[in-house]
């Protein structure tokens, strides 16, 4: 038997839009899509145009574009020097261009996050309370040491040019490194990426690790999708009609269904294996080598490792 | 569904996978089986039939050695599976390179970055050698059509694609037994078809099948013996499908037909 609300007839027309708008969509919602977003790209599962299924990088051997970007990755840590930093986010531009990927999107996804965030906290590395040198702006300076209490600020507060050199390196090397992993994510799927990692002797479980991870934590986004999109078709899900409180309890509730499911899937994926003859010792698949070229790739990464090297040779940067 | 042959059952000798009034509850409270005792013969195809939460599913993993009832024993090649007897160095590798598994959710049993990698795991666990690995790859690849998805991640194909990679996974050990958990679930007729040929033709060559469903048309094409699990997680009926499947009032009493359901109309009701 019906209840009795459910046996009403409709309630009347459907009220037409009446041009106001309600508030833009809420943090929370905009958050999580830009992370669904970043995760899709740095995990290896959004399309890229000229990317996975194009271009000369995409079709060359995982094991070259592994070392190399992992020599290129060395260099930018080992680097001193801002110019360096910038000859190799250069390469890494042109590689993107030569191979087709979207330049502009690459930038984007390279500058508007990370390196910001390294820049803020690279901020007071540029003072001279934190890095004495040459002034460049004077932001206090009142000559003697200024007491306040038990506690002495120094009379001078400067930025210096040490510590913007400094901060520029650090963000430089951040937002240089970025884009060489982007590049490798972009133009390789995952497996290739393991296939490399095992190349360079990474060991078997590790990998195994490591693909295991990357596939579960690409199924439990989708999980974590699903369940915004049934939100969204739900009554009272328009973006910001109920305020924050229920979205908060919304997100409580879907962080609580995905640590189950993970626990679900963990069993599950245990038992899966064990059927299968696992017992505690991985053995990996080494497919009957394809020649690829792989060349390339690894040359650009000893090109940028040679690079940076220079500067500590005597005469060098 | 096109009907396979079906071959004679054989049901002599020694049971292959033997359960004796077993009981089981999940978290000691939910009941899944309620003394439950079977028999499966080798080279039998059994068709274990039940609703939703009858214990289809939980008897499978018994017999896979995945759980451990509450109660009872069950056998499996003359053994009795115990953490024990799993963990011996002996019998544990070869019972898993000769019961295979195929579980309900795909996604629960494809963990490896491809699809070749997948179908590579048991050989490579057995300790098959790399050039034998590579051909159960490659025949499997052929067998199942999968051959354009080998470098694809298992996680992005589709529901009926990731069953073909689950079943070329499980065959590449060369199984002697298959425990099948609503194989055909999920798949468009296509793949029930072929699905059910390549089932039936590892029955003619002497595989021994355990198929838990729902899915009635499919214990009739394929399935020698049908075994129902009613609703009180007991064995209400063991049989020829012919006989099981016309008896209108036993499937609707263990909620495997509707009430509105005219199949086996003239049959025993």
């Amino acid at each position: 038997m019906l209840p009795e609300w459910l046996t009403r007839p409709p309630a009347g027309p459907v009220p037409r839009p009446a041009g106001r708008r309600v508030r833009r969509r809420s943090f929370l919602a905009a958050t999580l899509a830009a992370v669904q977003a970043f995760l899709a790209d740095a995990l290896g599962n959004g399309p890229v145009e000229g990317g996975r299924d194009g271009g000369w990088l995409a079709r060359a051997d995982p094991r070259g574009k592994v070392t190399g970007v992992l020599l290129l990755l060395l260099a930018a840590a080992l680097a001193r020097e801002a110019r360096t930093l910038l000859a190799l986010h250069l390469l890494a531009v042109a590689l993107a261009l030569s191979t087709g990927l979207p330049v502009g999107r690459l930038l984007r996804r390279v500058w508007i996050g990370i390196p910001l965030l390294t820049a803020a906290i690279a901020l007071p590395a540029t003072l001279s309370w934190v890095r004495p040198g040459e002034p460049l702006l004077w932001l206090w300076r009142v000559g003697e040491e200024v007491r306040l209490g038990p506690l002495a600020l120094p009379g001078e507060l400067a930025v210096t040019r040490q510590g913007v050199q400094g901060a520029l390196v650090l963000v430089l090397r951040t937002g240089t490194s970025l884009g060489y992993l982007f590049l490798l994510t972009w133009t390789t799927r995952f497996s290739g990426i393991c296939r490399g990692l095992r190349a360079l002797g990474v060991p078997p479980l590790f990998v195994a690790i490591l693909a295991m991870t990357h596939r579960y934590l690409v199924v439990l986004v989708q999980l974590l999708e699903e369940l915004f999109t049934a939100r969204r078709a739900r009554p009272g899900a328009v973006a910001g009609a109920a305020g924050a409180r229920p979205a908060q309890a919304f997100v409580a509730g879907a962080i609580g269904v995905l640590l189950h499911r993970s626990e679900v899937l963990t069993r599950e994926v245990h038992e899966a294996m064990v059927t299968r003859g696992f017992r505690g010792e991985v053995r990996l698949y080494a497919r009957p080598n394809r020649s690829r070229p792989w060349l390339l790739p690894l040359l650009a990464g000893l090109v940028g490792a040679a690079a940076v090297l220079s500067e500590r040779l005597p005469g060098g940067g | 569904m096109a009907e396979p042959t079906k071959q004679g059952e054989p049901k002599q000798g020694e049971p292959i996978l033997q359960v004796e009034d077993v009981w089981y509850r999940y978290l000691g409270r939910f009941p899944a089986l309620a003394g439950v005792s079977l028999a499966v013969y080798p080279g039998e195809f059994l068709a274990v039939l039940g609703a939703n939460g009858s214990g289809k599913s939980t008897l499978l993993r018994l017999l896979a050695g995945l759980i451990h009832p509450e109660r009872g024993r069950v056998r499996a090649f003359g053994v009795e599976l115990r953490p024990e007897t799993l963990e011996d160095a002996a019998f544990g590798p070869a019972f898993r390179a000769r019961v295979g598994v195929l579980f309900q959710n795909p996604d629960s049993q494809l963990f490896n970055a491809t699809v070749e990698e997948e179908i590579a795991f048991a050989p490579l666990q057995m300790g098959l050698d790399q050039g034998e690995v590579a051909r159960r790859v490659e025949a499997m690849l052929a067998l199942l059509d999968l051959g354009h998805l080998r470098d694809r991640p298992p996680f992005q194909l589709s529901g009926g694609e990731k069953k073909r990679v689950a079943l070329a996974a499980v065959l590449a050990q060369g199984p002697e037994v298959l425990l099948l958990d609503e194989p055909m679930a999920g798949l468009d007729p296509r793949s029930q078809d072929h699905l059910a040929d390549l089932l039936a033709e590892l029955h003619r060559h002497g595989r021994t099948i355990v198929m838990a469903t729902h899915d009635l048309d499919a214990a009739r094409f394929l399935a020698g013996r049908v075994v129902v699990l009613g609703e009180d997680h007991r064995v209400a009926a063991d049989g020829p499908p012919e006989a099981i499947l016309r008896d209108t009032a036993l499937l609707r009493a263990a909620n495997l037909i509707s009430a509105r359901d005219r199949r086996g109309a003239g049959a025993r009701e």
